[in-house]
């Protein structure tokens, strides 16, 4: 008889040792810095890396739901540079509300991610094309609306989302924390979220099983912009500034904290748990080089090094076939 | 004796797939393997040519000890393999595919001797008989020219190395008709004049036909060596499962008649380059089986009723509205037929999904419902694996085949189109799944059979529409008391 524990755990694949590396890594880190320069463990330092997190983790996320339907977004750095001007214009310039003003750049995201999907659906161009020329149309309308030059924001209500605390805790990883919380179970309980993995399986099985592949490839696409677009807002609120092209870093940055995490560049595999893990050892790695003491060149070096190494880990070959 | 090994074992992240194998073979002999799916047949091939790495054990070649080292250096030393599931690069040529790797024996001056290679390579396909232009693209041919171009590949081991070439066929016939069959098993006697091979069938009569000796596997074990006349179809299926070879394969006892009401009408479908001018009725609880030689156009036919393909003219109208609920089990069925990276559980439930809604927030899955529903499937149709989370591409075929039955089953479809269900399955589970079709149609599910298999055709279908270079040319009843003969379906289908 065959025992059906449903939560055996998984033997062939090895998937759970994906999971622990990136958790590995982030505690050595921690102990690596900690050990040089104690300050890396204060209360402060703590704070900052959540708060420092909280941008990447957010753009990260829709970069995992893109990444497991089994494309790619470069548009989210572009997307970000759209909205932390328009904010701030909008703030600025023409004396929206807090509210109405982060609900906009909202929708300017799903717009984006909308383009991105129709583009991808419909012209049939690869996903690493179209969301370049869609990053770069965001890019370009983010500086269009600034003239180049950054624009500073004042409004209290506004800034109080990143730089505000509740008893004590930075407001804006509590923010970043609950969206997390809300996508993580839309990918994991929920119909669209078996789609999401299915289409990036195995699209042909995903349509013959009656899967709307280009509905899902769509939506993907607006969380993704959604997400983008929200980060962006953020970073506004962070900087206090409607920073020109600010969202650039995060191209690479998003990417890179969702594979560091294990999530398979193929698709079909992995999740929003370890892009948290992802994303939380790019900033202590960012923020305890700082601490300790590294030129931000060097800095640069580091990063790639590690990225590299954590992924030679993470990747699941057995998928790859081929490595391109 | 050419070849032996001793003791080898082989297993992956804890399965042990081989048990120490011992096992012999002979100069020109023709030594046919059998055994269930997930018996370790190809696994076995594959660790003999350095696909795989082996564990443990000896694996004797000529007298030396050979460690496998990588498919390349196997063929040097004479071990060739014809894959299963092919090794072909579509994008290459036919001659470029039969000598892949071994480009530097044609090659003077640093320039490649195509003329060479397009004739060897032609040499080689008379060789076995057939005629494939080696010229065209491998992602041009049909699935039939891929499998004798696969041999041919397997053979070229002939020309490109100096020892003595060991054959290893992996279900060499999947992809052919009776009468190419045939003649590959004649040209198997001309071949082991001057090799040994070892191949592996479903198709026991084939095997018992041409081998000189037939091993047999069972999870993992050999279970004997065997002359040909030691052994008939019922010891080779006892060996094999463990089980005694039912008379009642077929279950042709359990067609029960079907509804007269009529379920989907096809009226008039043309595709062009595909098939013209089809039109039939099927009705509840029906087995329609197509039968036709490849190029008669009922696959495609099978992809447009299923709306993967769209038809340029004509209709179907189904009775219950455009939201009949129709099923696919593809031929492919690690590609089309389930997420390979994903669990049983996923994969069973992915279509039902509705239906294992939480109740208490209905927008989310509820994992108890869904471990109920797999679970379910899993004890029904005796699916192996070890356990529910586990990614259905580690189960072997006949599993995999398992569970996207066993999805469509869930979901209940009204129409369910088949195409080869039952191909590169071991005969204890083709018997399961000519049950199953059986429990399907006396549900009131209309199946649409689509197969290469004759006698499963004849045996499982109520009525058959045999088609010829895209027309239905006749239509036959097939009722359990007098079922028309292999024959009376050929003469309309050449």
């Amino acid at each position: 008889m065959i025992n059906m524990k449903a939560n055996a755990r998984n033997k062939m694949g090895g998937k759970n040792l994906r999971t622990i590396y990136p958790i590995f890594a982030l505690i050595i880190l921690i102990i690596v810095f900690s050990s040089i320069n104690m300050r890396f463990l204060s209360l402060e330092n703590f704070y900052t890396i959540l708060k420092v997190c909280s941008v990447l983790l957010i753009v990260a996320i829709g970069q995992t739901i893109v990444l497991l339907m089994g494309s790619i977004d470069f548009s989210v750095g572009g997307v970000m540079s759209a909205t932390i001007i328009i904010v701030a214009r909008l703030l600025d310039d023409y004396s929206f509300s807090p509210l109405q003003a982060i609900l906009f750049c909202l929708f300017i995201g799903c717009l984006f991610g909308f383009l991105n999907g129709v583009i991808f659906t419909k012209l049939k161009i690869p996903s690493f094309l179209t969301t370049l020329a869609v990053g770069a149309i965001g890019s370009g309308i983010s500086l269009i609306l600034c003239g180049g030059y950054p624009i500073t924001v004042n409004n209290p209500e506004f800034l109080y989302l990143a730089q505000g605390k509740i008893f004590g805790f930075p407001l804006i990883f509590l923010i970043a924390l609950g969206f997390w919380l809300l996508v993580w179970f839309l990918i994991s309980f929920t119909q669209f979220g078996r789609h999401v993995y299915a289409t990036g399986g195995m699209e042909k099985a995903a349509i013959i099983s009656g899967v709307k592949v280009n509905r899902i490839k769509c939506l993907a696409f607006v969380i993704s912009g959604l997400c983008a677009g929200f980060a962006g807002v953020l970073l506004c609120s962070r900087l206090a500034t409607g920073w020109p092209r600010g969202g650039e870093p995060y191209i690479l940055d998003s990417i890179a904290a969702v594979c560091v995490g294990g999530t398979s560049l193929t698709g079909g595999s992995g999740g929003l748990v370890r892009t948290f893990v992802g994303a939380l050892l790019m900033t202590v790695l960012t923020n305890g080089m700082g601490v300790v003491g590294i030129s931000p060149f060097i800095q640069q070096v580091v990063s790639g090094l590690l990225i590299l190494i954590t992924v030679t880990f993470t990747i699941d070959r057995s998928v790859l076939e081929v490595i391109k | 004796m050419i070849l032996k090994t001793r003791g080898l074992t082989k297993s992956f992240s804890g399965n042990i797939v081989l048990k120490g194998i011992d096992f012999e073979l002979e100069r020109n002999e023709v030594h046919g393997l059998v055994g269930e799916n997930g018996a370790g047949k190809s696994t076995f091939m594959k660790v003999l040519v350095g696909i795989y790495n082996k564990d443990s054990g000896e694996i004797i070649v000529n007298g030396e000890k050979w460690n496998n080292a990588n498919p390349k250096l196997s063929k040097e030393k004479g071990l060739s393999m014809a894959l299963q599931e092919g090794s072909l690069l579509p994008n290459l040529r036919v001659y470029e595919n039969i000598f892949l790797g071994f480009e530097d024996k044609f090659s003077r001056f640093g320039f490649l001797d195509k003329k060479q290679m397009e004739k060897k390579a032609e040499n080689l396909l008379n060789e076995i008989g057939f005629k494939v232009p080696v010229n065209t693209f491998v992602r041009d041919l049909d699935s039939m020219s891929r499998q004798i171009v696969e041999i041919a590949k397997c053979i070229s081991v002939k020309i490109v190395s100096n020892s003595y070439p060991i054959l290893l066929f992996d279900e060499p016939t999947t992809a052919l008709d009776k009468h190419s069959i045939q003649l590959l098993i004649e040209n198997l006697t001309h071949l082991k004049k001057e090799a040994s091979i070892i191949f592996t069938s479903h198709h026991l009569s084939e095997v018992l036909e041409v081998s000189d000796r037939v091993t047999i596997f069972r999870d993992g074990e050999s279970k004997g060596t065997f002359v040909k006349g030691e052994l008939s179809l019922e010891k080779i299926f006892k060996l094999m499962t463990g089980r005694s070879y039912s008379k009642e394969y077929y279950k042709r006892h359990k067609q029960k008649p079907y509804s007269e009401r009529v379920v989907m009408q096809v009226i008039g479908l043309t595709k062009e380059g595909a098939y013209k001018n089809v039109s039939f009725d099927l009705h509840e609880g029906e087995v329609l089986g197509l039968a036709g030689l490849i190029g008669s156009g009922k696959e495609q036919l099978g992809q447009s009723i299923v709306g993967l393909i769209k038809p340029d003219n004509g209709r179907i109208t189904c009775s219950f509205n455009n939201a009949t609920k129709v099923g696919f089990i593809p031929p492919d069925r690690f590609k089309e037929g389930l997420i390979p990276m994903q669990s049983v559980r996923f994969n069973i439930s992915l279509p039902s999904l509705k239906k294992v809604k939480s109740t208490i927030l209905p927008f989310l899955i509820s994992g108890k419902k869904e471990t109920e529903l797999a679970s379910k499937w899993v004890e029904a149709l005796r699916i192996k694996t070890p356990s529910l989370k586990t990614f259905c591409r580690y189960l072997s075929g006949g599993n995999q085949q398992k569970v996207i039955i066993a999805k469509w089953l869930e979901y209940s479809p009204k129409i369910l189109v088949m195409m080869r269900p039952t191909e590169g399955l071991d005969v204890g589970v083709k018997e399961d799944v000519y049950d199953l079709i059986r429990e399907i149609a006396q549900k009131g599910i209309s199946v649409l059979l689509i197969s290469d298999d004759l006698p499963e055709l004849i045996e499982m279908s109520h009525t058959l529409l045999i088609m010829r270079d895209g027309e239905v040319v006749k239509k036959l009843d097939a009722p359990k008391d007098n079922k028309p003969t292999e024959n009376d379906i050929i003469k309309y289908m050449v």
